[in-house]
């Protein structure tokens, strides 16, 4: 018997195993990007604001490692890249884009993102230009991470596809539940 | 076994029990052999790849995408004008098998939902019940079988519901019932033990979901009409006071590609009786597809052959005993392909019943539109937690028995929709507290006829299968009885305030095909016995779906589960008859 095992791993996609690296700059424009998807639709998500006097003097690593939100987002940025590479010029394209929008904007930075966000233009399809790969390869599945990392509650939910709810716990049910059936009448208890 | 001998294209190998197949069926007998004996020769071969389970970077796209990483496991559509597509559909009732299985280490339970009922004690009694002049029909045929102390009778009829072949289970409720508590113990179920189809000394081993505030739309209308409905018992592990290598659910709502594996998929037991199990003959080859079954005497099958689609080339495996386990369509093709001139027409097959009976659950969707959503109800749960059995009874088998289930997200909202779409936040909220499309789901019992099959083809599917062939055609009232469906749902809708009922969706896709090789108490109307042994055949067994009598109205995992376990008490009691048997040779 051998000791490895010998079926074969596949996936339908292969994908890279290390973690390219995504630039210091270019990561503080897709952390700005987030936190202006959370202003304009109210979402109110939590440890979102970096401490933007100490980025200058430090590291990715450490800019990350400091921030919950900031950490999710790199993981997630990086995952993407890990299961397509053509997210890493997506992240460049979409930096560089913000930085052309709010030169177009005359440095109004709120105006430039609406535009991003709301620019009917941009969601061709199959997005074809750079405006419209920054927003439906960058800003709208930062949009939905947004959504799954809490920012849902604004609208009224308490859990969300994505969302880690939690374990289903007597009194602590992970989403919004029937009160009356939410008292365990079950015998078992886990 | 060890690896230079599989590697050896040209060396015979021999295990003691030769799996095919790695969905529930195999790694739930495999780990019950294994349990007591450790040492077990035991070789599962599964046609598919392995795909990783549990990785954020596979989840992450998940999340975005909605597009799992297995779908490349999935059957092609049938061809199309420019699509070559694969398998064909030539009855008056097209079966889609694209999205209804997988092929993959793990089988359907990689993509499976988790809803996990037991079939309720008349189910087990179909053709009794419908001869007791619960319909009023046209015998066309009937067959009434002596097999020792059995009688089994099996009644071809013209009914309202079209001309039907139905027999009962060989064996009742209370024969599986430890085995569905086994069941739900192995694949975790989540449930409320207060539900009346358990025992008194029976609880579900994780406590039941309550009820989504979703939910809260359908329990009113139900309570207001006196239909009554209960907890759906789930396949998502809850938190346990004992240890566990399988984590809880966090009720992430992305089950069909779960972060954390809560919800059971035979991929990830069979990694953790490989990882952790200390198993040294047990082995799972992937990628390889079993040609066919030989035999060594009509009594007796030898072992298989399967082609290892990396190496290429065919190889022989011996095997004390066979069990096939590669779901219901698979599982027969197999038998009717493995032809010899011990069985002329494929194993077990003199009768022209292998393939037979085909049938599944087609799976109605319901709709109707809600004037205002005020509770901004949406999507919390990526399964549902409220399902009524109420027509599920005996008082409705004769008709069709079904289940209503008020689905997750059956309010149709969809914020990261509308946010990518531009809208703004006032607009997002106008959108959610505003008019919005709702549904209730069901599924609907579906009776055997002799007609319908399922059958092998030329050409070979994306995998090295043979393709499949279905011929099915459903009865001619069933669109009659889910119009009765439709009133019924109505009232609901009524009740909940909804207006504008749609005319149902509904899909016959193969999800729950079942029937193929179905037990009985004899060949001449069933294929297995009631161990799931062939019959006039030793050492070879099928446990699919295929091997259901009949289906009932729910969905079949936990009753294949359970008698899954059934067979594999079942090979044990043989397992140890052997050793007996070689111990008083040796004396």
């Amino acid at each position: 018997m051998s000791e490895q095992p010998i079926y074969n791993t596949e996936t339908p996609y292969p994908y890279m195993d290390k973690p390219y690296g995504i630039d210091k700059e270019v990561f503080l424009k897709m952390v700005d990007l987030f936190i202006q998807i959370n202003r304009f639709w109210k979402l109110k998500i939590k440890e979102l604001q970096l401490s933007a006097g100490e980025i200058p003097q430090k590291s990715l690593r450490e800019i990350v490692s400091e921030n919950s939100m900031g950490y999710r987002l790199w993981t997630f940025m990086n995952n993407r890249i890990t299961f397509d590479l053509s997210y890493l010029a997506d992240y460049q394209n979409a930096s560089a884009v913000i930085e052309e929008l709010i030169a177009n904007n005359k440095g109004n930075e709120n105006e430039a993102y609406e535009f991003l966000f709301t620019d009917t233009t941009a969601n061709i399809s199959p997005p074809a230009t750079r405006l419209s790969r920054a927003r439906q390869k960058v800003s709208n599945e930062f949009v939905s991470l947004a959504l799954i990392l809490g920012g849902f509650e604004a609208y009224g939910a308490k859990n969300y596809i994505g969302y880690f709810g939690g374990s289903n716990i007597k009194g602590k049910t992970p989403y919004r539940s029937i009160p009356s059936t939410d008292d365990d009448n079950n015998k078992t208890q886990g | 076994m060890d690896s230079d001998t599989k590697n050896n294209q040209n060396e015979k190998m021999e295990v003691d029990t030769l799996i095919i197949g790695s969905g529930v069926v195999g790694a739930a007998i495999a780990q019950k052999i294994l349990d007591e004996f450790p040492k077990a020769s035991i070789l599962m071969l599964e046609a598919g790849p392995k795909v990783k389970m549990k990785d954020f970077t596979l989840f992450h796209n998940y999340l975005i995408t909605r597009e799992v990483p297995y779908k490349f496991c999935e059957d092609l559509i049938y061809p199309e004008q420019d699509k070559p597509g694969e398998n064909n559909s030539i009855g008056s009732t097209l079966i889609p098998l694209h999205g209804s299985r997988l092929m993959i280490y793990g089988g359907s339970t990689v993509h499976w939902g988790g809803w996990s009922f037991r079939m309720k004690p008349e189910d087990f009694k179909l053709n009794s019940n419908l001869n007791n002049g619960q319909i009023s029909a046209t015998v066309l045929t009937s067959k009434t079988i002596l097999s020792g102390s059995n009688v089994s009778t099996s009644t071809e009829v013209e009914t309202g519901i079209g001309s039907i072949n139905v027999i009962d289970w060989p064996y009742d409720y209370d024969t599986l019932r430890p085995y569905y508590s086994e069941a739900e113990e192995y694949i975790g179920v989540s449930g409320d033990s207060d539900d009346n189809m358990l025992g008194c000394n029976e609880k579900y081993p994780f406590r039941t979901f309550p009820y989504t505030l979703e939910d809260s739309l359908a329990i009113d209308a139900m309570n207001k009409l006196n239909i009554s409905y209960g907890h759906m018992p789930i396949a998502r592990r809850g938190l346990s006071g004992s240890e566990s290598r399988h984590a809880p659910c966090q009720t992430t709502g992305t089950c069909k590609y779960c972060p954390f594996g809560a919800r059971y998929v035979a991929a990830n037991y069979l990694d953790d009786i490989k990882e952790y199990g200390n198993y040294p003959n047990f082995e799972i080859l992937t990628d390889v597809v079993v040609e066919n079954i030989s035999m060594s005497s009509r009594g007796q099958a030898e072992g298989v052959t399967y082609v290892n689609k990396d190496l290429g080339g065919s190889k022989q495996v011996n095997a004390k005993r066979i069990i096939v386990a590669a779901g219901a369509i698979e599982s027969a093709k197999l038998l009717q392909r493995s032809t010899s001139n011990y069985w002329i027409k494929g194993i077990g097959n003199d009768n022209d019943l292998v393939g037979r009976h085909f049938i599944t659950h087609p799976y109605i969707r319901f709709g109707a539109d809600l004037p205002s959503n005020p509770k901004r109800l949406q999507t919390e749960m990526d399964f549902p937690t409220l399902v009524s059995r109420h027509y599920d009874s005996k008082l409705e088998q004769a008709k069709g028995k079904y289940i209503l289930v008020n689905p997750a997200g059956n309010v149709n909202v969809d914020l990261a929709k509308a946010m990518k779409e531009g809208k703004s936040p006032e607009q997002v909220q106008k959108m959610l507290e505003g008019k919005t499309k709702i549904e209730i789901h069901a599924l609907v019992e579906i009776f055997s006829q002799h007609r319908n099959r399922v059958t092998n083809a030329d050409d070979k599917n994306h995998f090295g299968l043979p393709e499949t062939i279905v011929d099915f055609s459903k009865g001619p009232n069933i669109d009659q009885r889910i119009d009765e469906m439709q009133r019924e749902v109505n009232k609901i809708f009524t009740a909940m305030g909804a207006k504008d009922p749609r005319k149902p969706i509904v899909s016959w896709r193969a999800d729950h095909a079942a029937c193929t090789t179905r037990m009985s108490v004899s060949a001449v109307t069933g294929v297995v016995d009631k161990n799931l042994k062939v019959f006039e055949v030793d050492n070879l067994y099928v446990c699919s779906n295929g091997s259901f009598s009949s289906l009932g109205a729910v969905n079949p995992t936990l009753t294949l589960t359970a008698i899954a376990l059934k067979l594999g008490d079942h090979l044990i009691g043989k397992i140890y008859a052997a050793q007996d048997v070689a111990e008083s040779h040796e004396a």
